[in-house]
């Protein structure tokens, strides 16, 4: 099921890309990356604002937390009445990023497996081409010299993972909201650090075409970024409530002058 | 991303590297293992270590190296009769140090207790997928890294190389002072044996994977373009094609005028080797890239499957008479007498013995716990 519905179109779309663009690998996982992106990019949006919103809303929780410390149940109530009022679903942020996860992971497998760089995988794909769209077979193998690498090899001189790492702590860096909640900012800089290693790690084990998805994929997150507003986080708030939950030994000026949430401002509560 | 979100995304990358990464352990294959069968001793390519087996009992004589060192030698897939004192082996070894990268190596072992004979000290540029064949004194075998590479049997002096515009993940045939060899690039090359001097070329479809094969004056092979072609052997003209439903990986056999062939989706033909008419099809459900073997007596044909089942059919119409399962990838198969050889890998048992007959087993290596 999952290679009739995923990757077998993945793959034929790839192949399609690389015969319509001069046998040009890097081109047609490019294609395809792009492709994949906008027809994800509804649910990404969602997501992203979804997650906008739950930022905006952290000051409150922050309250709610102070306040309900000692009654989970209570706690758990209020919080839920909040998102009611605030017009959020708290999981409405997952669903979108759980549809595209195994897209995502799709679009690695097609790739992994249409540059077929072991006999064992080339045999897998014979599997997968389909047989009614004429001269699919005929472009295996895919031509897998590009520049000085074999894409379907890890890069021998690590140029692309370097690469794989600094488009990945780039773009994770633009979409990681500015934080003053201690416990927030410590948790996005060790993402910040760690999800980019865990790509190079990436490019550094596998081949070399899949290293050029990561980047690809990158620098349409960084070029969303720039086109729509909306992709945009929002600062962190929560800046008195999580002071008063670590209890600073000195007061901390706020870094930027921020936002009241829409929940706070209907219920008229001071920042 | 949004730190809501980002632990269950790094743990479920996290989860997902490591199923990719295979992180189980033990030897991850990424070709097929061969053997040869030689005066009543198989002679196995088995990743970490290449074994010489009685025939007829699957005891191992020798082990080379001993014990098992894989991050020095990497893993064995393919072993060559080089004649009747020398095996040659190839492996896939990891290079030390910050740019370095693995590279194929060639070495030819004694038959007599495996001491090493020669080391080859040219480097490949990619794996030796396929065994090599050998000829005149000259051993010919195709790499990863595209090229052909001709070497005196001797001590290994490489010769000559060809370049080709692919991988070359198939095995030569040696005919007379003629090595045809296939190559990912589409194209079937004929090399002259001594200095790899292009002959002439023959441009399929697809992709060719494997060893053609020479049959009454016919050469034969199947190509990822669907075709199955009949070549001249003096000059690559094409005498007849024959056109299934998926590629054809694995070398035809034949026997009597007839060809049988397999392509990946298990479609198993019967051909008149004269004409390329269809005397019979059947059908195996199961991905086949072996090409199948033919009994002595030309009464059964072998087909090796990628889910690990070995069928039996009978040659007079295609009908599966047998089917044995196996755990595992089949990866080489050689008939000695009654009995067929197999290679498995990703399996406990890594070498089996089955008569040809009836497919009944007679012996696994390692030998199956009781």
């Amino acid at each position: 099921m999952w290679d009739l519905l995923i990757l077998n179109p993945m793959v034929n779309l790839l192949l399609l890309f690389y015969g319509l663009l001069g046998h040009q690998t890097v081109l047609a996982i490019t294609a395809l990356t792009l492709v994949v992106r906008l027809l994800t990019l509804p649910l990404t949006l969602k997501q992203q604002k979804s997650a906008r919103r739950m930022q905006e809303l952290q000051p409150e929780l922050l309250k709610l937390q102070k306040k309900y410390a000692d009654d989970k149940e209570k706690l758990a109530q209020e919080q839920m009445k909040l998102y009611r009022e605030a017009g959020i679903n708290p999981l409405g942020g997952c669903l979108p990023l759980l549809i595209q996860l195994p897209i995502l992971y799709g679009l690695w497998q097609a790739i992994m497996r249409t540059l077929a760089a072991s006999p064992l995988e080339l045999v897998r794909l014979s599997q997968n081409i389909y047989s009614f769209i004429p001269g699919l077979a005929s472009l295996i193998p895919l031509q897998s010299r590009f520049l000085w690498m074999d894409l379907g090899q890890p890069d021998p001189y690590y140029v692309l993972p370097i690469l794989v790492v600094v488009t990945s702590w780039l773009s994770q860096k633009i979409l990681t909201p500015p934080s003053t909640d201690p416990r927030s900012a410590a948790m996005n800089q060790q993402m910040l650090i760690m999800m980019p290693l865990m790509f190079g790690f990436f490019s550094i084990s596998f081949a070399s075409g899949l290293s050029i998805y990561f980047i690809i994929s990158n620098l349409v997150t960084l070029l969303q970024y720039f086109v729509t507003p909306q992709s945009r986080p929002a600062p962190t708030g929560g800046t008195e409530a999580s002071k008063e939950l670590e209890q600073p030994k000195e007061p901390e000026r706020p870094q930027k002058p921020e936002r009241r949430p829409r929940a706070a401002r209907r219920k008229g509560g001071r920042k | 991303m949004n730190s809501q979100f980002s632990l269950p995304v790094f743990a479920l990358a996290l989860l997902v590297v490591l199923l990719l990464a295979g992180c189980a352990g033990g030897v991850h294959a990424t070709t097929w293992t061969t053997l040869t069968l030689h005066d009543g001793i198989l002679y196995v390519a088995d990743l970490e270590q290449v074994r010489a087996l009685d025939a007829e009992t699957g005891e191992e004589i020798w082990a080379f190296p001993s014990p098992p060192d894989l991050r020095q030698y990497g893993p064995f897939y393919t072993v060559t009769l080089l004649n009747n004192e020398l095996l040659l082996v190839t492996s896939y070894e990891g290079a030390g140090g910050l740019f370095a990268r693995p590279r194929g190596v060639l070495r030819a072992l004694s038959l007599n207790g495996g001491r090493l004979a020669w080391l080859q000290p040219f480097i490949a540029g990619g794996e030796f997928i396929a065994p090599g064949a050998a000829g005149d004194g000259i051993f010919v075998i195709g790499n990863s890294d595209g090229n052909v590479y001709g070497l005196r049997i001797d001590d290994g002096t490489l010769l000559w190389q060809y370049p080709t515009r692919s991988r070359v993940w198939a095995t030569p045939l040696i005919i007379s002072d003629t090595a045809y060899i296939a190559s990912l690039d589409h194209h079937l090359y004929a090399l002259d044996l001594q200095t790899g001097a292009l002959r002439w070329q023959f441009r399929a479809g697809g992709a060719m994977a494997d060893c053609p094969l020479l049959l009454n004056d016919t050469l034969y092979i199947g190509s990822f373009d669907h075709n199955l072609y009949a070549l001249r052997p003096a000059d690559g003209t094409e005498v007849w094609r024959f056109t299934s439903t998926n590629w054809f990986w694995g070398t035809p056999a034949g026997g009597d005028g007839r060809l049988y062939a397999a392509d990946v989706d298990g479609n198993v033909y019967a051909l008149d080797a004269a004409t390329g008419q269809e005397i019979w099809r059947s059908r195996v459900q199961a991905t086949v890239r072996l090409g199948p073997a033919l009994s002595r007596d030309g009464k059964r044909l072998l087909i090796a499957s990628e889910n690990g089942t070995l069928f039996g059919l009978d040659t007079a119409d295609g009908f599966i008479l047998w089917q044995q399962a196996g755990q595992g990838q089949l990866g080489s198969m050689a008939i000695g007498g009654e009995r067929v050889y197999v290679t498995r890998i990703n399996a406990p048992q890594r070498v089996q013995a089955f008569y040809v007959e009836n497919g009944r087993p007679v012996w696994s290596y390692p030998a199956q716990q009781q």
